[in-house]
């Protein structure tokens, strides 16, 4: 036996769970448990537990009350996750919209530049007006997706 | 009017079956509940120090276990897998929000049988007051040990500890609690 452990520890400790301790047990026990450091501590402790668990006046939900909570989470848990997809599949849309306006607009650049030039407002160069195009096409572009992400979708 | 395609269907279907996917009916979770539900929530509450979170958890703690998958092979090894779900959320609140350690409500426990002699009341007070500058750990290990009467077994498994560190960790938590015990105001003022 080590000042860890005391090899009745157990027998202690089930006396108190069933509350014959002190006077339910044998008084070979009780001398025990005065003279043993390890037992000692635990009648000093165990019984105040045990009756802290007994006597305190607790107020837990009803039963049907805590299940009901439960599966209007488990409803709301497998709407997400059955949408989950749906957005997986947004996203991959956009991100491949994206993906072919960039494409259509490096094809059509050169056209792009040569129109401006010939065009009659075309007076400035194509590089001082780039900016400006390019805020109208991200704009264009920019504009249905922050209405889609905006306006909630039921 | 709107058209409902088969994978629509079958999507709301999911949604109302949803807590047939519960591990067991909902007489068996009243009888359960009815069993546990008690020690559960004494238990949060005394880990935690907070009667509000131990609601919270409370209701957590069953949600998770409703929705486990875990096959259990008797009454005791389902009643401490919900412990350890308790335990787990308590600690991982803990490691969140950082909660002090908030003075035990002596109101809520100093509820008295008529049994019980004011000398009881009084170490169960004191017993309550010294847990409470406890580390939430050893609150937890005294806790199973010798409220809930867990054995060296169940406790490992309840908190994910390992069997042979058992006896060490027991020994300090006794220790520190018997040290809080002599330093509790309460006892100071009645000696």
């Amino acid at each position: 036996m080590s000042a860890l452990e005391c090899v009745r520890e157990h027998e202690v400790v089930a006396l108190v769970m069933s509350g014959r301790w002190p006077d339910g047990c044998e008084a070979e026990l009780r001398e025990h448990a005065s003279a043993c450091a390890v037992c000692r501590d635990v009648v000093a402790i165990a019984p105040a537990l045990r009756d802290d668990l007994r006597r305190t006046d607790v107020q837990v939900p009803a039963a049907g009350q805590v299940w009901w909570r439960a599966a209007i989470r488990a409803r709301a848990d497998a709407a997400r996750d059955a949408a989950r997809p749906m957005v997986w599949l947004q996203a991959v849309t956009g991100a491949g919209a994206a993906g072919l306006a960039l494409a259509g607009v490096s094809v059509v650049w050169p056209r792009i530049q040569g129109v401006w030039q010939s065009a009659p407002f075309g007076r400035g160069s194509f590089e001082e007006a780039l900016p400006l195009l390019l805020a109208v096409g991200i704009g264009i572009v920019a504009a249905p997706i922050a209405y889609f992400l905006a306006v909630p979708r039921d | 009017m709107a058209e409902w395609t088969l994978s629509d269907v079958e999507r709301l279907s999911a949604l109302n079956d949803a807590d047939r996917t519960f591990q067991m009916s909902e007489d068996a979770f009243r009888s359960f509940y009815e069993l546990t539900s008690r020690p559960v929530w004494l238990y949060l509450a005394r880990i935690t120090g907070d009667r509000r979170l131990a609601d919270d958890l409370l209701q957590e703690a069953y949600y998770r276990f409703l929705r486990t998958t875990t096959r259990f092979e008797s009454d005791d090894h389902r009643r401490n897998y919900l412990f350890r779900i308790a335990t787990n959320l308590a600690h991982d609140n803990r490691r969140r929000s950082r909660f002090p350690a908030v003075p035990v409500d002596e109101a809520e426990s100093a509820v008295v049988a008529e049994s019980e002699s004011a000398d009881q009341v009084a170490r169960r007070l004191d017993v309550t007051r010294a847990m409470s500058q406890l580390k939430p750990r050893e609150r937890s290990l005294l806790w199973l040990a010798y409220a809930q009467g867990a054995s060296h077994e169940e406790i490992a498994a309840t908190m994910g500890l390992k069997r042979s560190s058992m006896k060490t960790l027991l020994f300090r938590a006794r220790r520190h609690l018997m040290a809080a015990l002599g330093s509790t105001p309460a006892k100071a003022g009645r000696s």
